[in-house]
């Protein structure tokens, strides 16, 4: 069962990797689709610093998450959480390749699966949601999973 | 799949408790006194979490003889994957038509 793996998504875009990188980035607020996908939804976002920020039209702000890495014109990592605390966070990198036919961009969603909060991450828990999920996949793929 | 439905796979894993009680049931089929003894929260507690568990497909419960016995319930995980391989081909195809846009305007000029 391949449920729990990252959520892996390619789109193959016309131009460099220097121009992809940069309308990621610099020009996100141009093309996310904010109306479907926001926590504000009348609001604009933007990477600001190393953060990416919805300000909404009445002044409200959020983070949607933190740059942990960034590589231009070649990747950037963030941290992911819009709507929720930051301790809640996932994590996204995105990879752009130059191709023949322009740039190969990846977008890998990696621990969305895990909502650990580290506040409540006593000992006993360290790595517990790895085994839950382990179990899970082992027991949910077996032939009399649920029986 | 609808929206409803993955919102409640996120929500239930939002909860300590109910993390707690999948890592129980991971080692196999359970009944609620079983889960309790080892969910810090009292049985009631953990009857509770398991119905907002099973309203979200990730648990099922199945009656072995007299016994009510609480199981992962397969695919739990899928509507939550769903929602999201959705959301970032919705997101990235927007992306694309950004960059075929500024591209068409470079070569434009």
């Amino acid at each position: 069962m391949s449920d729990l793996a990252p959520v892996r998504r390619e789109v193959m875009v016309p131009g460099s990797p220097a121009i992809a990188f940069d309308v990621f980035t610099r020009q996100i607020g141009g093309w996310w689709p904010i109306p479907a996908i926001s926590v504000f939804h009348n609001s604009t976002v933007a990477f600001v610093d190393d953060r990416i920020v919805e300000h909404s039209a009445t002044g409200e702000e959020t983070v949607w998450g933190t740059v942990t890495e960034w590589l231009p014109p070649h990747s950037l990592s963030f941290t992911w959480h819009p709507g929720k605390d930051e301790s809640q966070a996932s994590r996204i990198t995105v990879t752009f390749a130059e191709s023949d036919q322009g740039t190969l961009v990846t977008l890998i969603h990696d621990g969305w699966e895990s909502f650990a909060d580290p506040a409540v991450a006593r000992d006993e828990y360290n790595n517990g949601w790895q085994i839950v999920l382990a179990g899970y996949v082992q027991l949910a793929s077996a032939p009399d999973a649920g029986a | 799949m609808s929206n409803q439905s993955q919102a409640r796979v996120f929500d239930a894993l939002g909860e300590p408790a109910r993390r707690r009680i999948l890592e129980v049931l991971a080692g196999g089929p359970q009944p609620v006194g079983a889960i309790a003894e080892h969910v810090p929260v009292g049985r009631s507690a953990v009857s509770r979490q398991l119905r907002v568990l099973s309203e979200a497909g990730l648990v099922q419960h199945t009656s072995r003889g007299t016994r009510n016995l609480y199981a992962l319930a397969p695919d739990g995980f899928a509507p939550a994957q769903q929602w999201l391989v959705a959301t970032w081909d919705h997101v990235l195809s927007e992306y694309a038509r950004a960059v075929a846009l500024r591209i068409e305007e470079e070569s434009a000029k």
